[in-house]
């Protein structure tokens, strides 16, 4: 049994209980909903798309955690992953 | 001088409430009892009523006393005297209004059909008969007798209002409490989990002040 | 300088009533003044736990509608002389009791007793804001499962919101061999999830159930590993500092036995 998940190299169910946890925490802590961030992505669709061309469809906004720089704690962080297309140029504006 | 609101007479669709200051001697109390009594004597005339007296802790001796000038002074005959502390005591989940209802009805009868989980609670000022289980935490408060067409296993109280006369019966006997009028009997600790042991049919009742449980035969019913 | 100590958790059936018949015996063993009230009302199961269910006759909300006096509800346990139950009513439920009552009557209580420890319901509504509402400190239950850990979270951050600071936390039901297999969360990892301060580890053990199906506490049984774990969270809870249970060398030893006996995997 143990020889068997040793190859299959899959994740142990306890590290993919604490990950899962780790996020859950983030999004219950600071009681975002999945409304909110949706209205986010709007919103930052907008103002970017004044400036660039952006995949919309690719456009990836998450909530995460980074180790936090003062204390040894972590602290939740917004991820955006925006792919651009085409930068405008700001002369042809 | 005379305060017209040491004793008060209060009317009740079952008898006659009679309210006393607890602030004044009990002598003085005597004395404006007699007057009102005097005064209301054409009222009370015959009558056949019970009384309530409220508001003052009274001993044996005082109300045998305030009963005597009452009885004296005015024609009335006296059916029953109930005070309001020894009707209370007997049961805390009925309503007080229930109890100001001196007479006891014990003729009438309730019966349920299904079981009585933990939690449910069934009330009667008659008696009660359940078609079924009483489970453990179950509550049956009775003024009259209670019997159990089933396995009794939770909390029972018959003759809840002071009747010391009820018994109750069950095919099966494995209460976690079983009351009488005023006695509180518990099953004993070591038999938490030993339920199958009495399966055949038991009644209990009270006799001097114990509670007896014994299987239901033609001598013991005779007796009741 | 007596002390009002919540037991909760959020998510039920973690352990809630089990941590609390066990500290509160715990700390009657030790010989101080304890009672145990059980907040959990229309549901209570504290009193089986205690094995005291057929002495109730009066309950929780007898007292706070003033049917009876504090002393007619408080259930003497059959063991501890120290030791006492105030039940919860079972024919009510929890809108029945609000949290000034609560608080009142846990200073009432202090009068009495050294330790007043309160078995939360789970949830977070009307019946965990009554329970929590007199305490001096919190204990949080939860077992390594996501979702009892999640619970947990829930929890302390609204103890945090209600003045009740700094609670400890007591992880429950914990497993090694799974634990080693890389099945289960460890303590640290819970430890690190929700940081707050551990007040115990206490191993899954049959012996838990055992002594509730006799209403008698694990803490009190001398071989029981939880019973063990209960003593020393009891210590702590007295301020002594005890090192954490050794799990992994008991259940090496568990396994010897099992093994000398031809009972092991």
């Amino acid at each position: 049994m143990d020889l068997f998940s040793f190859f299959s190299r899959k994740q142990s169910s306890r590290d993919v209980a604490k990950d899962r946890l780790k996020l859950l925490l983030i999004h219950d802590r600071i009681n975002c909903s999945p409304d909110l961030l949706e209205m986010m992505k709007t919103d930052i669709i907008r103002v970017i798309s004044n400036y660039m061309d952006i995949d919309e469809d690719e456009l990836d906004i998450q909530i995460g955690q980074t180790k936090s720089e003062g204390s040894n704690g972590s602290v939740p962080v917004l991820y955006a992953n925006i792919p651009i297309k085409n930068v405008r140029n700001a002369g042809n504006q | 001088m005379i305060n017209d609101n040491s004793v008060i007479f209060k009317g009740s669709k079952d008898g006659l409430i009679i309210l006393l200051s607890p602030d004044i001697d009990f002598n003085n109390l005597k004395t404006i009892l007699e007057k009102k009594v005097e005064d209301a004597k054409d009222f009370f005339k015959d009558a056949k009523t019970s009384i309530m007296f409220k508001g003052r802790d009274l001993t044996e001796e005082e109300e045998y006393q305030l009963l005597q000038i009452i009885t004296d002074k005015a024609q009335l005959n006296v059916s029953y005297i109930y005070d309001e502390k020894s009707s209370m005591e007997p049961s805390k989940s009925m309503p007080a209004d229930k109890f100001n209802d001196g007479r006891i009805q014990i003729d009438q009868t309730k019966y349920y059909k299904g079981t009585i989980r933990s939690g449910q609670c069934l009330e009667f000022d008659g008696s009660i008969v359940v078609i079924g289980d009483v489970n453990p935490g179950g509550e049956i408060y009775a003024g009259g007798n209670i019997i159990i067409l089933g396995s009794l296993k939770g909390i029972v109280h018959a003759g809840c209002k002071g009747y010391d006369k009820a018994f109750v019966a069950a095919l099966a006997m494995n209460p976690m409490q079983l009351r009488i009028c005023n006695i509180i009997t518990r099953s004993p600790d070591n038999q938490a989990y030993n339920t199958h042991s009495k399966t055949f049919p038991q009644i209990a009742y009270l006799y001097e002040g114990n509670v007896y449980i014994e299987p239901i035969d033609y001598k013991l019913l005779d007796n009741l | 300088m007596s002390q009002v100590i919540v037991v909760t958790s959020g998510k039920g059936g973690v352990g809630k009533t089990t941590t609390t018949a066990n500290i509160g015996t715990g700390l009657a063993l030790k010989g101080y003044k304890v009672v145990l009230l059980d907040a959990d009302i229309g549901l209570r199961n504290l009193d089986v736990v205690m094995g005291l269910e057929n002495r109730i006759v009066y309950d929780l909300i007898d007292v706070l509608e003033g049917h009876c006096r504090v002393k007619q509800a408080l259930i003497k346990d059959k063991r501890y002389s120290g030791l006492f139950l105030l039940p919860a009513a079972q024919t009510r439920d929890k809108n029945a009791v609000n949290p000034e009552q609560m608080q009142k009557l846990c200073d009432q209580l202090r009068e009495e007793f050294d330790y007043i420890i309160i078995d939360c319901p789970a949830g977070i509504e009307q019946g965990f804001k009554n329970a929590i509402a007199g305490a001096d400190r919190a204990i949080v239950v939860t077992t390594p499962e996501v979702s009892a850990v999640r619970d947990a979270d829930r929890i302390i951050g609204l103890l945090e919101a209600s003045e009740l600071r700094n609670p400890t936390l007591i992880l429950n039901r914990i497993r090694m061999n799974m634990v080693k297999r890389g099945d289960m969360m460890a303590m640290e990892d819970v430890v690190e999830i929700l940081a707050v301060d551990l007040l115990g580890v206490v191993p899954d053990d049959e012996n838990i159930v055992i002594s509730t199906n006799r209403g008698e506490p694990a803490v009190t049984n001398p071989d029981s590993l939880a019973g063990h774990a209960f003593r020393n969270v009891v210590e702590r809870i007295l301020g002594n500092d005890v090192p954490l249970l050794d799990l992994d060398i008991s259940e090496g030893f568990m396994g010897k036995i099992k093994k000398i006996f031809g009972i092991g995997n």
